[in-house]
């Protein structure tokens, strides 16, 4: 496959090919768990309904 | 937890035990994201049995639309919302998950303790006491409730008794004397109800006065027990005339006898076959017409879209890749609307606690406890509250068990496929649909049962509990809650398919158009011959080159090329690279599969067919194999049924189950069983002849 195979000289090409990098995206962040992401900064502890002091209810 | 109208407000302050309210009354402004006043937001806490109403009481004040049914247990956790009184200071309501006792060893039981304690509070929240509690009975079985009101006293904390369901109290001619009571008691009483929204202005201006008790019940449990018949017998009596009595008697007879029916061990579980049977083919045969008016809809839209704009990648995109491939999820909507509300309905009168009971002993034998039901049943609308309601199991083995096998379930999400496969695979017939899609749904429950079993007698093998519930009144059912349990799945549905399916829809048109490839050799020659031909034979030959052109482009797209790569995998269950896409893709989010069919086999070719149409007769690269044999179809019905295709719910079981290895071993063993069965259904159709 080379550039020549994509309508790299139609604008409309770059406005659906930005739209779906973007959608490509969106998938990513679905796909793959946020705490995955390097960039992200992990909380402490793991999400709660309830917290006694900042930590989450034991469940028995 | 759901967090609904906890993040506008402010930390109370440490130690504000006692209310901040006046006594004039307030009048109650619902406002859920209200701001916390200068004082901060006063915490109330509902509590009450299983079943009281509390939920509907939180939703009236709050203005919220939390989950509500005739069900013993409905609320797993608590939540909180706000109440607004014109006194400067919002008023924080916590619904706490029903209890029988708060001395009971569950879960609930000790978020109500400490949070009644003061060491639990909402995420945000400074650690304290509530401010007041709001103790929910029902008024129909006050003897029972009494219990739940004199532990709660006990707490020595400002306290108001909400005496819940006074309207059916009236109806059983039971009378009750809220004056009485409230001397025996020494706190405030208020008659109400929650369901129809008498004496709620009452009962919020008793919540701005409310004081500690002065009387202290019993501290052991007998006497406790005593003081609550006691109570109950002072301040209730029954008061029936011979005609209300005999009605009465032949109400609850009535009663009885359904009762009998419906929890007999073979004529209920009869009952609830008839019952799961009828509304799978209501759905079916009421849905039917409102889905072809979407599909008509969008393939309007579609059609506006390409005559408004100049032919073009970007009119192709519009009408094809985001048209075509959200109208393909979007029009399942009827069905999901019509599920809902027909089990909210079914859920409120009562029905679904006696189906609970019977399941109890089928559920027994396979190492599940009757616990279990309602998160299995909660599964069948999402795994993901159905996996977060085994919270309330008691024993870790059983909810274990339960957690592993609630994908088992079939959820709202498997419906799209369940229809699409169905419909092609009896087209015109909604008897034979509704048997196949309730075939789905026996399917799923039984291969979870059986999952259960072995799970139960390797990895968790221990005894189980029995099981104890309270079989609620029937009641009719509410046609309001319906129609908003109905308005929120359905919004939800159209939320992920104009966000999560709209992207995937996008990436997959853009992974289905690109590369373009010169035309096969056959076309030219098909348009070639086209050109000479007579006009009778024209329009077939320019029809045949478009196909050969369409068909030769999307094998060569990088969809394409993805497609063929992994088709090895799902060939010997029969799937060509197109559905190998639909089944890949569509393990984000099962409902996926159909919006990937209408963009990669049905959004190659221009006719005058509906998006479902143009899915039943896609062909297979060669022009002629259906995409969607018989065989195939009945391959992928039994894989959905069974795969786990769903990342949220794997996260979910990870973090409820306690350990990311029990979320691999769902997932290989959900995939792996469905792969195998997938494989000997088309093998063994093949084999016996059916294409």
């Amino acid at each position: 496959m080379t550039l020549a195979t994509l309508p790299v000289h139609d604008w409309q090409f770059w406005v659906v090919t930005a739209i779906a990098l973007v959608a490509a995206w969106l998938v990513l962040r679905m796909v793959v768990p946020a705490r995955w992401w390097p960039w992200k900064k992990r909380r402490a502890g793991r999400p709660a309904s309830l917290t006694i002091g900042g930590k989450t209810v034991p469940r028995k | 937890m759901s967090d609904s109208g906890t993040s506008a407000g402010t930390v109370a302050e440490q130690g504000s035990s006692k209310p901040g309210f006046q006594e004039s009354a307030p009048s109650i402004a619902i406002d859920p994201l209200a701001p916390a006043g200068p004082k901060g937001p006063v915490r109330i806490a509902l509590l009450g049995n299983p079943n009281t109403g509390k939920t509907t009481l939180f939703n009236r004040f709050c203005g919220l639309r939390h989950k509500t049914s005739n069900f013993p247990g409905t609320t797993q956790e608590a939540r909180t919302g706000f109440l607004r009184a014109d006194l400067g200071s919002p008023i924080e309501l916590v619904d706490l998950p029903g209890v029988y006792s708060l001395e009971l060893e569950q879960s609930e039981a000790e978020i109500c303790r400490r949070v009644l304690a003061g060491t639990l509070a909402p995420p945000g929240r400074v650690l304290a006491a509530p401010d007041a509690v709001c103790v929910v009975i029902d008024s129909t079985n006050l003897a029972r409730n009494l219990l739940l009101v004199g532990e709660a006293l006990r707490r020595r904390l400002p306290t108001v008794v909400a005496l819940n369901m006074i309207d059916l109290a009236r109806r059983q001619h039971l009378v009750i004397s809220p004056p009485a009571l409230e001397r025996l008691l020494g706190c405030e009483v208020v008659p109400c109800s929650a369901r129809s929204g008498e004496g709620l202005v009452e009962l919020g201006a008793a919540l701005a006065t409310a004081r500690i008790a002065n009387f202290t019940p019993p501290g052991t449990q007998e006497g406790l027990e005593d003081w609550a018949m006691q109570t109950a017998g002072a301040v209730q009596q029954t008061r029936r005339s011979a005609r209300s009595e005999r009605a009465r008697a032949k109400s609850s007879g009535a009663t009885d006898r359904l009762d009998r029916l419906f929890t007999h061990p073979m004529a209920g579980l009869a009952v609830f076959a008839t019952v799961m049977f009828g509304l799978f083919w209501t759905i079916f045969s009421l849905a039917k017409f409102p889905m072809d008016w979407i599909d008509l809809l969008f393939k309007s839209l579609g059609g506006w879209v390409q005559a408004a704009l100049p032919p073009g990648i970007l009119s192709d995109f519009l009408a094809n890749g985001v048209v075509g491939g959200v109208g393909a999820t979007v029009i399942f909507l009827p069905q999901i609307c019509l599920l809902f509300f027909l089990i909210s309905l079914l859920e409120d009168t009562g029905y679904l606690a006696r189906a609970a009971f019977v399941m109890d002993r089928w559920l027994r034998p396979f190492g599940l406890s009757g616990h279990a039901f309602v998160p299995l049943l909660s599964s069948h609308a999402c795994a993901l509250p159905g996996i977060m309601a085994c919270r309330a199991i008691p024993d870790r083995r059983d909810r274990l068990a339960t957690i592993l096998v609630a994908p088992f379930m079939s959820c709202s999400a498997r419906i799209p496929v369940y229809v699409l496969l169905t419909v092609v695979l009896f087209p015109g017939s909604a008897l034979k649909q509704s048997l196949a899609f309730s075939a789905c749904y026996v399917a799923g429950i039984v291969a979870g049962l059986l999952s259960a079993l072995l799970a139960r007698r390797t990895i968790l093998r221990g005894p189980g509990r029995p099981m104890a519930m309270e079989l609620p009144t029937y009641k009719a059912p509410s046609l309001l809650t319906a129609l908003l349990t109905t308005y929120d799945r359905g919004l939800l549905f159209l939320k992920k398919a104009g966000t999560n399916i709209l992207a995937i829809v996008v990436v997959l048109w853009w992974l289905s158009s690109y590369p373009q490839v010169a035309p096969p050799p056959e076309a030219t020659q098909a348009r070639a011959q086209a050109a000479a031909a007579a006009p009778i034979e024209q329009e077939s030959l320019l029809a045949e080159a478009a196909r050969l052109e369409g068909s030769h482009a999307l094998a060569n797209s990088f969809a394409g090329r993805i497609g063929r790569t992994i088709q090895p995998v799902f060939e010997p269950l029969g799937y060509d690279w197109q559905l190998s896409i639909g089944v890949v893709t569509s393990f984000a989010a099962r409902e996926v599969f159909a919006s990937t069919m209408a963009v990669i086999v049905a959004g190659t070719e221009e006719t005058d067919e509906t998006v479902m149409a143009k899915i039943s007769s896609a062909t297979r690269s060669d022009g002629v194999t259906p995409v969607f044999t018989t065989a195939t179809s009945w391959s992928l019905l039994i894989y959905y049924v069974l795969a786990m295709q769903c990342l949220p719910t794997l996260a979910v079981t990870a973090r409820e189950a306690g350990g990311v290895r029990w979320a691999f071993l769902q997932l290989a063993w959900m995939t792996g069983l469905a792969y195998g069965a997938a494989l000997l259904v088309y093998q063994s159709l093949r084999a016996a002849g059916v294409a």
